[in-house]
């Protein structure tokens, strides 16, 4: 493989430009195996992505969304927003009206 | 057959059209999950904006259907295992439970976010038909996102005609839904066989149907085209002329106005002749006024619909953290160690593989080469369409594979220990090969089911999915052009 995506990195994921770089800015944790599995999949998708480095597209815009969007502000009218409950109901942990997560400090 | 995540306690009304929602379209109360372990135990707080359509124009709505976890397996051309179901007419193949449910005749239609064409795919090896309307016509207000610049709400139906009445009650603007047409109403329209019959369906000015009107017209059996801009100029009463003088097609007896004379379809060449049956284009020309064309950048299709979708849904799940809804995992020190502990357990293999490829594609070191890049192409691709040269382009379907085989399956070993709770899963079929490798990625392999259905998507085209000569077609029309779909269907 050349001209890869994918360059060997360090074992402990420092190297961002490596298969464990992508898996940590997915926020994954990935068993061995399914690692192993995972990276070649990913090594084979990269050959074939390279493939569009035939292709010239001179000075063509990328093309974001197929809609010509311009920014509009809607009505400054207020709107019914969910209620407090309703946002914390389906939350895995809460406390007292708040998600609770971990201590950060 | 358990096509359900969720199925409502309801009475549906005598004659009521029974719709199933895919679990990515989310109905206020009730569990929402896309198919993932993730959002477990998440109940939506609100009602999609077509579940209201729905409601308001009496469509009986049964329930939430088992789908892929968020359809990432589709853009790995590979079936998903783990919320599907087989189908009663094809028993051989999993199917999603919401094109199961429709063949099966447990409902008329089924609303499905189909990005990478797999249940468009699905719904034809089954006999049925997939509309999917033009991107920004359908408000996606309470859908699950996936990707972002392609998810858009379509139809599974029994005929063309129960497709394009449903789609006649969903589209329109939607404030709520911050990427859409603004004013343009929808170019296909019913009505009545009779004119000056009471009930005929009309859209508002607002491009939205009447909601009152709805339920009648849901009876009729009448579909017409509707000429936008730039059309023929007929009247109604020319247009209901037509339609009593139409041909018949379709399971329900449904009738269609013959194509106009002067319908064009294109036909792209070079993706035909890398197919097997050369008799669909024979049946195409007997049948139509054809044009052929070469489809340019065809062979990159799948390369560039994997590179933008990854890169969206990966972007799109990063909401997932255990935080604020659905599924957390147990044992963690740590924050860091919450999100992906929770991640990890709770994604698919294929999801799995989609948040990588998008984190690797978006990548600084990358992002030139492949996103940017397919982003590029993707403008290329659109603006390599002629639709002064032909009306409508006809694409093949990827047709049935051999009795008994899944297109490709995540290694059984990486199969989630233990499915959601309250989830009724399918054993996976025993038949599946667990080490087959993705299909397609190479530059020399064969259409996959990705690539063929990807141009409407990419190009944000309006397209249907049609049984045709044993096997099936999908014709993609121009932007707001549904009524040319229409005239397609004969």
């Amino acid at each position: 493989m050349t001209n890869s995506g994918i360059t060997g990195g360090e074992p402990d994921g420092s190297d961002k430009a490596s298969f464990r770089g992508y898996e940590e800015v997915a926020m994954l944790d990935l068993q061995d195996d399914e690692r192993q599995l995972l990276e070649k999949q990913i090594k084979e998708l990269n050959d074939a992505f390279d493939t569009l480095g035939l292709i010239d597209t001179g000075d063509t815009a990328p093309l974001v969304t197929t809609l010509e969007l311009k920014n509009v502000f809607r009505e400054d009218i207020a709107m019914a927003p969910f209620s407090r409950d309703e946002l914390l109901a389906s939350a895995p942990d809460r406390h007292d009206g708040y998600f609770r997560v971990p201590e950060t400090i | 057959l358990d096509y359900f995540v969720t199925q409502y306690s309801i009475d549906s009304p005598p004659g009521a059209v029974r719709a199933v929602l895919e679990d990515t379209i989310m109905q206020k109360n009730y569990p929402a999950t896309a198919g993932s372990k993730i959002l477990e135990n998440f109940i939506s707080p609100l009602d999609a904006t077509v579940i209201t359509k729905l409601e308001m124009a009496g469509v009986s709505i049964l329930g939430k259907t088992k789908t892929d976890e968020f359809g990432a397996a589709g853009l790995f051309n590979a079936a998903g295992l783990f919320y599907t179901v087989e189908c009663g007419t094809n028993n051989s193949i999993p199917v999603s439970g919401a094109v199961a449910a429709v063949a099966d005749g447990v409902a008329e239609i089924a609303l499905c976010n189909d990005y990478t064409g797999m249940i468009s795919e699905q719904a034809n090896r089954n006999g049925l038909y997939y509309i999917h309307p033009t991107y920004g016509t359908v408000s996606r207000y309470g859908l699950i996102p996936a990707v972002s610049s392609m998810d858009q709400i379509g139809v599974v139906c029994r005929t063309p005609a129960d497709g394009f009445r449903i789609l006649e009650i969903i589209a329109g603007y939607d404030p709520k839904d911050g990427a859409m047409f603004s004013k343009a109403a929808p170019q296909y329209a019913m009505r009545k066989a009779k004119p000056g019959d009471e009930g005929t369906a009309t859209p508002c000015a607002d491009g939205n149907p009447k909601p009152e009107n709805m339920q009648s017209a849901m009876r009729e059996n009448v579909l017409v085209a509707k000429r936008g801009g730039g059309g023929t100029g007929e009247s109604e009463d020319e247009e209901s002329a037509k339609c009593e003088g139409g041909g018949t097609a379709g399971t329900g007896g449904t009738k269609y106005r013959t194509p106009d004379s002067g319908l064009r379809i294109g036909i792209p060449v070079n993706v035909f002749s890398q197919g097997q049956d050369t008799s669909v284009i024979a049946e195409l020309r007997r049948n139509y006024k054809t044009v052929d064309f070469e489809l340019k950048y065809f062979d990159v299709f799948a390369q560039v619909m994997q590179i933008l979708c990854c890169a969206e849904l990966s972007n799109n799940i990063t909401r997932y953290d255990g935080i604020k809804f659905g599924y957390r995992a147990a044992g963690f020190r740590n924050l860091h160690e919450l999100y992906t502990k929770t991640r990890t357990e709770a994604f698919g293999y294929y999801t799995k593989l989609a948040a990588i490829t998008g984190a690797m594609v978006l990548a600084k070191e990358n992002y030139s080469r492949y996103y940017d890049k397919a982003m590029r192409i993707r403008r290329l691709i659109t603006e390599s369409l002629d639709f002064t040269a032909y009306d409508a382009i006809v694409m093949p379907c990827a047709g049935v594979p051999p009795t008994g085989t899944a297109l490709n399956a995540p290694p059984t070993s990486l199969a989630p220990d233990s499915p959601p709770t309250g989830f009724a899963l399918d054993a996976p079929p025993t038949s599946l090969a667990p080490d087959s490798p993705p299909t397609g990625f190479a530059p020399d392999a064969p259409p996959t089911s990705l690539a063929l259905y990807a141009l409407s998507r990419l190009c944000g085209l309006p397209s249907a999915t049609v049984p045709f000569s044993g096997g099936g077609v999908t014709f993609i029309a121009d932007r707001l052009r549904e009524d040319v779909l229409i005239q397609c269907i004969h």
